[in-house]
């Protein structure tokens, strides 16, 4: 894949004035095709270049972190044991990992790094994160939910003062022992970076972490790209290259986070305030806007993520799969995604990206919008369409779709689907929440129906979706159960070949694009644009570019 | 006067019990909570329970406003869940900005509408008068984002003279006095935004309280004096005429520290405003609290402020 856009990246920039498509729009480099239109406010910055952001929280401890630009900022100030390649494939970083034939036993032997104050990171460092993590005061969002870690429960509820399973024989060496063998541990366990024994190591007692929650972030001292310097809360953030990063010092100075407003993107590039921004959706129009600037690089690739339409199993309408794949048969998704978003968009009919070593759609059902199928299918399951009113026992199918107001997706997708459940006899109702709301709907199972789009990391493990509850199914918010899933789930999480685990996935979606749990409506694109004057800009969906600040430079 | 104003700041008291208590069942009573909007999706159903349960958030409302009323008696108004600060940190961080644009706003509002409204009321139906009275309006009806849009892709961007947004150039170091003109610099557009909006209410505001002295005995029997026109409107109609500003200017203080949503936006300036407006989507219960009471103080001390000054400058009115 990086090899791919580094081709394109080659012959953009013989081609110079010729914009360069890939097999589809959406996967692209545009290049410049006038870098010398360069506005001179952005030529002016030799040692900086700056990203445009809408907002940030400030939280920059990256285990308290809520918030994605917050979360982006953690990015560079830290570095984690693994990542992932272009693929999702797990990649070694600080640690290279060996995993015992058992699949129990993780072992990481730390390469060599150091700090940003220039000490030398150990491997009791890492042991720090788990411990912060396994705390009973630790309020934060990291957990381990499939892998149990041998003595994980007697730190967080018992009395042990030492996690039992993480042992660090020496300063180099992290044993990680997991009481049955999980597939994706890798992506959870491998997220760990270190918390300096020697600098923080006494805010972290047992059952008391406040101070380290509360410590000063300014110089935080990390194993990152970056060393977070200083930030005006709302309006920017300075960031400055950490000499020692393991990878080679980086090239540029001084990183710095911009707050601009929602939407000036556009603007703040071409003016040149900006370097950089991921912000814009995107769109045939802002691609044109940005294009005609001259001096601006365009990157658009498939966002790691998806919208989905999801039902309520508990209740009876939605119990019968026929019923389900009836009303996914009457969702136009070509003509959603062709009206919102043209080209830069793809339908989805399982719930991955396909740019994941893990997608295989193969044996996956495909469906199209077809009324007459959903009628069909509907009168297979007993309803009858009486009058224009599609009935069962005498009643009407009323269901409510709840969404977020002012979702360009959600603004078409809904008139649609009432359109076309007309059609049929059903009664589609909208409510519009916001987030908060929706999001305690959805978590109490009050809900009939509704929208939502899903964000995808490299883990490529969605059993906590869609596995039962109390069974693996820790996010189940569908009240979905399927018994053959749950089987699927089980054997492929506690395989340890990476080939059976890619068909034992291959199966899970064949049975769940008949079975329909949820809805997988779109996946769109990203739209990352940057000024030309920078060289050395990588970036795929899951190796972003963040993670390849320190080759960056400036022309 | 003193025990009228003791007496006012003491009945403020239960005024302000009682508002802390509604607006915190408001607050609380909105479906989800800062777990909700920050976690959902991310974490297992139990993990959300167990931090639901660290931050108190399961907890009966009632009980949840008897904690928080006990700690903000002795000054703590909790911790900011977005933010991870306390609360009066987080209004610190930003109120100032947002009073930094409204003052000098006001004072400019003030300066352009005080005496266009004296001189539009004095030459009632003259073409100056109607032709102000058409910005008036015009400036009233326009919706502060759309102004704002045009004023940055005017100044901004098409002829490059003021910077895009924001309240600093990031990455610039300057002295103490170039830091200062760098900050004025981005302070243009958006005061420029709230003035237009607001002046052209003020200005009909002035020149109606100025007509309505005019038309008084007092300025007859002064010009009947033979009196020269000049003093007649600036040394008897002017005074009593401006006595209304001073309690329209009592009643703009809460406005002046409570932020401009949209154009705070719009220019991306660090102000309270938007931080207010964010906080409900997160759900951030304790800011929005400790903010709503922030303005309610001052809005109580505003309504006191403009009643005791009416009682300084016009005698006619007797404070008890």
């Amino acid at each position: 894949m990086k090899k791919k856009i580094l081709a394109l990246a080659l012959t953009g920039a013989m081609l110079a004035s010729v914009p360069v498509y890939a097999e589809s729009k959406t996967d692209t480099l545009i290049k410049a095709e006038d870098p010398s239109k360069n506005p001179q406010e952005a030529l002016d910055r030799k040692d900086t270049i700056i990203e445009g952001i809408t907002d940030f929280a400030g939280v920059f401890n990256p285990l308290w972190s809520q918030t994605k630009e917050d979360m982006e900022v953690n990015y560079v100030t830290v570095s984690a044991l693994s990542g992932a390649n272009d693929a999702g494939e797990i990649v070694s970083e600080t640690a290279d990992l060996t995993i015992s034939e058992d699949g129990k036993t993780y072992t990481y032997k730390l390469k060599d790094t150091k700090y940003n104050d220039g000490s030398d990171v150990k491997a009791q460092d890492y042991v720090n994160f788990y411990k912060v993590v396994a705390d009973p005061t630790y309020d934060g969002f990291i957990e381990f939910t499939n892998e149990k870690i041998v003595g994980w429960d007697d730190y967080k509820k018992g009395d042990a003062t030492e996690i039992k399973g993480i042992q660090t024989p020496d300063d180099k060496t992290i044993v990680i022992n997991i009481e049955e063998p999980m597939y994706t541990a890798v992506y959870s366990l491998g997220a760990a970076w270190p918390i300096s024994t020697e600098k923080y190591g006494e805010y972290i007692k047992k059952g008391d972490i406040e101070k380290f929650k509360n410590v000063d972030m300014h110089n935080f001292v990390g194993n990152g790209q970056y060393t977070l310097k200083d930030w005006k809360e709302k309006e920017s953030i300075l960031l400055e290259k950490n000499k020692y990063y393991f990878k080679g010092e980086p090239k540029i100075e001084k990183f710095i986070k911009k707050v601009i407003p929602v939407d000036a993107d556009g603007e703040a590039i071409k003016t040149g305030e900006i370097d950089i921004s991921t912000g814009l959706s995107c769109t045939e129009d802002h691609i044109e806007e940005v294009k005609a600037d001259g001096f601006v690089d365009i990157r658009i690739q498939p966002t790691l993520g998806y919208g989905y339409v999801a039902m309520n199993h508990s209740l009876p309408i939605f119990k019968d799969p026929k019923v389900r794949e009836a009303i996914y048969c009457a969702i136009d998704r070509e003509g959603l995604v062709k009206s919102v978003y043209g080209d830069y968009a793809r339908v989805l009919d399982i719930p991955q990206s396909n740019v994941s070593w893990i997608y295989d759609d193969s044996k996956a059902e495909k469906y199209t919008y077809d009324l007459d199928k959903a009628a069909k299918l509907l009168k297979e399951a007993g309803w009858e369409n009486k009058d224009g009113k599609l009935e069962k026992d005498g009643k009407q199918m009323k269901i409510i779709f709840t969404a977020m107001k002012g979702n360009p997706v959600t603004d078409n997708l809904i008139p649609q689907m009432i359109d076309s459940l007309k059609k049929l006899g059903i009664d589609l109702q909208a409510e519009y929440v916001d987030w908060p709301t929706l999001s305690k709907k959805t978590q109490d199972g009050k809900f009939d129906m509704f929208f939502m789009a899903w964000g995808l990391t490299a883990n490529p493990d969605c059993s906590q979706l869609y596995a039962t509850k109390g069974k693996g199914g820790a996010q189940n918010r569908l009240n979905y159960s399927n018994e053959k899933l749950d089987e699927l789930f089980t054997k492929a999480l506690h395989l340890t070949d990476k080939e059976e685990f890619k068909k034992a996935y291959s199966e899970i979606y064949a049975v769940m694009s008949k079975d329909l749990p949820d809805l997988p409506i779109y996946q769109r694109c990203d739209l990352i644009i940057y000024n030309s004057r920078i060289e050395g800009f990588e970036c795929t969906p899951y190796d972003g570019w963040y993670n390849h600040l320190y080759e960056m430079s400036i022309k | 006067m003193r025990k009228y104003i003791i007496r006012r700041l003491l009945t403020m008291i239960p005024i302000l019990l009682g508002v802390s208590l509604i607006v915190f069942c408001l607050v609380a009573s909105l479906p989800g909570d800062a777990v909700d909007a920050h976690a959902a999706g991310r974490i297992s159903a139990e993990r959300l329970a167990e931090n639901k349960a660290l931050l108190g958030l399961d907890k009966p409302i009632l009980e949840r406003y008897v904690i928080w009323l006990g700690n903000a008696l002795r000054g703590n108004l909790g911790t900011s869940i977005t933010y991870k600060i306390p609360v009066s940190q987080v209004i610190g961080n930003f109120v100032w900005n947002s009073f930094l644009l409204a003052v000098t706003a006001f004072v400019l509002e003030l300066m352009i509408a005080i005496p266009i409204g004296v001189i539009s009321a004095t030459k009632q139906y003259s073409l100056f008068d109607n032709t102000f009275s058409v910005l008036a309006f015009a400036g009233i009806s326009l919706p502060s984002f759309f102004l704002a849009l045009i004023l940055r892709h005017l100044f901004s961007i098409k002829l490059g003279w003021l910077p895009l947004d924001g309240m600093h150039t990031v990455g610039a170091k300057y002295g103490f006095w170039g830091n200062i003109v760098d900050v004025l610099r981005h302070m243009i557009l958006p005061v420029l935004t709230l003035s237009i909006i607001q002046v052209g209410g003020t200005m009909r505001y002035v020149r109606t309280s100025m007509l309505e002295v005019i038309n008084q005995d007092y300025i007859r029997t002064a010009r009947a004096k033979g009196l020269p026109e000049k003093v007649v409107i600036y040394r008897h109609a002017l005074k009593n005429g401006i006595i209304p500003i001073i309690t329209f200017i009592g009643g703009a203080i809460p406005g002046l520290f409570a932020g401009a949503m949209i154009t705070e936006t719009v220019f991306a300036w660090p102000g309270i405003g938007k931080v207010f407006l964010e906080s409900i989507g997160q759900r951030d219960y304790l800011f929005m609290m400790g903010f709503t009471m922030f303005l309610a103080i001052l809005t109580m001390l505003g309504n006191l402020i403009s009643d005791v000054l009416y009682g300084v400058v016009d005698p006619r009115i007797r404070l008890k």
